[in-house]
């Protein structure tokens, strides 16, 4: 019983997460390394890390309970393992973007103009028509302060002109790009 | 007779024919013998021998398969064959002419006392007119010979007698699984020990023959002839990189991966005449539009590879094809959904010749091609084309029974480099200018096997893949030089097997169709 809870916990981690299922999976399809040879130039080997979470319980604390205790007890014990396939999760595509310009390593993002500097260091491959960018979203820590100053930053209209400033000018840089992509002769 | 092997095989013989199923099995058993097979076929011109071999010590053979009981009025049925058998020699520019053989009568079926005693009244006559005298074997002996030259190479683990089975008593309609196929005749090439005896090493290839026949026999009965082809090619290369990798003499396997690639090559033949019937391109009763247009493709495919195998004469010549191609393309009778059948749209462009069917095949390669950078570029939000490793009759079956909350997978394209330099040695540069932002912003996933030899099997262990992209602003005359340098080197093993085993690889395992692998089949066609 308990395996069985624990595959369909792992399944619905894998199959129903939302975030998960947001982020694009690389299959290793043969051989045992892959490279990415990136178009700014030099090689990186693709690692491939197991992530994993545990958690504990012994079976003899679940001796004499009945049906419901049963119950209550196995979701808060998949509550803990969500949590902590969350955390594992976050951490590990945390390490993975440090490299790619997804991510940012500035730990404080205290002032308006520390979000401003976080913007600007990041990267948004898609816009909409108003030069925001699509379907990018933030993660930060549980608990962090992050996500209520940024929405009281945004309600500002001053604060939020000069936002929409540093995606326009990332969008213009895209649009140029790309408008310069073609055979050289 | 009371293991499973035995029964197994006498179950087999008694289902099997005599064309495509014994009369391969036994020229696999001569080359285990030693023998060099001069013929294996079936044609009014050789005189009733289906086989011809020379012995390891320089006699000559001939041999006719049968697969019925023989009773005195059935073999007074095939006297006429018989005498042909005995009495005309073997015609082969290997064997000085009037050279005497001994003639063999092969059955899988039973052999009544009184046709043993008409055949023992003859020899003396034959023997007097200087002739051989007829040897025959029946199902026991075919029994006893299989089993002897197996003994040993069988499966024994339980998954792998499961798979065995499970491919022996498949419905043969079309459900074949060509990576298990190749898991199981790899599993069956691999030595016991490293020290292996190059005697047993070749006794293992000719036994994988066997197993090849037995496991594939249920698609023979039903003439599942794409299976059919896909599963002897997959013999043919397991048994190549096997021979190749124990450093074994061409000449002692050449016979085993010849005589698979000529299966191969039968039911290629045999499904490119299915196609060019006229009612061929139309539904089959009822049947989805995609699924049709799936077949029609992967047929046109196998004709375009027979004319480039230069056959094109058992399908009516090379303006039956290039008419086809040309007719396919215009009528918009063929479904691309899947980089799986990237290789078959490059067999149109490599098997037309007439002007118009070039023209509608570059014109395929260039929607498929735009169709791939379209919709597989990083930051694309079209559904992806899925990659190679899936067949297109899967790609089908989930499109039908999609799971919406299937993860989604980083976009790439496994065939797309291969296209984008098919189209530039073909001066396309144009049109490669308009979908350039696309192309180069797609990630090009390449594998490349620690062995190059590794290339031949289904799937690898070993090896690395690679994902890179084209330049932003790519030069288009460095382009087309860089498809010939060393940049992209072909694997020896495919360029010296030769075009024929090429073709037919490339249509086989649609997940190996990259540069590397198809560059020389790509210039020779266009050199013709």
């Amino acid at each position: 019983m308990l395996d069985l809870f624990a595959k369909l916990v792992g399944e619905a981690v894998i199959r129903k997460n939302p975030l998960l299922l947001k982020i694009r999976i690389r299959h290793q399809k043969e051989g045992h390394r892959a490279v990415l040879d990136r178009a700014a130039g030099g090689k990186s080997e693709i690692g491939y890390k197991r992530l994993q979470a545990e958690i504990s319980y012994k079976q003899e604390d679940m001796r004499g309970m009945n049906l419901k205790e049963f119950v209550e007890q196995a979701t808060l014990l998949g509550k803990q393992m969500g949590e902590k396939q969350a955390e594992v999760i976050r951490t590990g595509i945390d390490d993975a973007c440090q490299s790619n310009g997804k991510a940012t390593k500035q730990i404080s993002v205290s002032t308006f103009e520390d979000y401003l500097a976080v913007l600007k260091s990041l990267e948004f491959s898609s816009f909409n028509e108003n030069s925001m960018p699509k379907g990018h979203a933030l993660f930060v820590a549980p608990g962090s302060p992050l996500p209520g100053k940024i929405r009281e930053w945004e309600s500002d209209p001053e604060k939020m002109l000069q936002i929409k400033a540093i995606f326009k000018a990332k969008h213009n840089e895209q649009l140029q790009r790309e408008a310069n992509r073609g055979l050289a002769d | 007779m009371n293991s499973y092997k035995e029964k197994l095989i006498e179950d087999w013989l008694i289902k099997a024919g005599e064309r495509g199923g014994i009369d391969i099995a036994f020229g696999q058993y001569l080359i285990s013998q030693g023998h060099e097979i001069l013929w294996l076929g079936h044609s009014p011109n050789e005189y009733g021998k289906d086989i011809s071999s020379i012995a390891p010590d320089g006699t000559f053979h001939a041999y006719q398969i049968k697969d019925e009981d023989l009773s005195l009025k059935e073999f007074r049925k095939i006297s006429g064959q018989v005498n042909e058998l005995v009495e005309i020699p073997i015609r082969h520019p290997r064997i000085p002419p009037g050279s005497k053989h001994t003639p063999h009568l092969i059955t899988s079926g039973k052999i009544k006392d009184t046709v043993l005693q008409q055949i023992s009244a003859l020899n003396p006559k034959w023997r007097r007119q200087r002739k051989g005298g007829l040897q025959i074997v029946d199902r026991f002996g075919l029994i006893k010979r299989f089993t002897e030259m197996s003994v040993g190479f069988w499966p024994d683990r339980p998954e792998d007698i499961r798979k065995l089975l499970s491919f022996y008593l498949a419905d043969g309609l079309g459900n074949f699984d060509p990576k298990s196929f190749a898991e199981f005749i790899d599993g069956r090439l691999q030595p016991e020990s490293r020290n292996e005896t190059k005697n047993k090493s070749l006794q293992r290839i000719s036994a994988a023959g066997i197993f090849t026949s037995i496991a594939l026999s249920s698609f023979e009965k039903t003439l599942d002839h794409w299976s059919l082809f896909q599963g002897w090619v997959i013999a043919a290369a397991s048994c190549m990189r096997q021979s190749k990798k124990l450093k074994l003499k061409e000449k002692d396997w050449h016979g085993t991966f010849s005589l698979s690639l000529e299966r191969a090559k039968h039911h290629l033949i045999a499904l490119a005449q299915e196609g060019v019937d006229e009612t061929a391109m139309r539904p089959a009763g009822f049947e989805l539009e995609e699924y049709t247009g799936l077949r029609n493709l992967k047929v046109c495919s196998c004709i375009a590879a027979v004319s480039l195998i230069g056959e094109a004469d058992q399908i009516g010549g090379q303006s039956v094809v290039d008419d086809l191609i040309t007719r396919a393309a215009d009528n918009n009778s063929l479904k691309y959904l899947c980089e799986a059948q990237t290789s078959q749209i490059a067999l149109l462009a490599w098997g037309a010749k007439s002007s118009s069917a070039q023209c509608a095949s570059v014109n395929l390669l260039k929607q498929v091609t735009a169709a791939i950078a379209e919709h597989n570029h990083v930051g694309s939000e079209m559904a992806l084309i899925p990659d190679p490793y899936i067949s297109e009759d899967d790609v089908l079956h989930k499109l039908l029974t999609g799971d919406a909350n299937t993860p989604r997978i980083a976009q790439s394209s496994w065939t797309l480099e291969c296209l984008v330099l098919m189209l530039a040695n073909r001066g396309e540069r144009d049109f490669l200018n308009q979908i350039w932002s696309n192309i180069s912003q797609t990630s090009l996933s390449r594998f490349e096997p620690d062995d190059h030899l590794d290339i031949l099997c289904w799937n690898c262990s070993r090896g690395v893949e690679t994902d890179e992209r084209l330049r932003e602003n790519e030069s288009f005359s460095g382009l087309v030089n860089s498809a010939y340098s060393p940049k992209y080197k072909s694997p020896e093993c495919l360029a010296e097997a030769g075009l024929t085993f090429s073709v037919m690889f490339t249509l086989a395992f649609p997940h190996r169709f990259n540069w590397q692998n198809v560059k020389h089949i790509d210039l020779r066609s266009r050199q013709n």
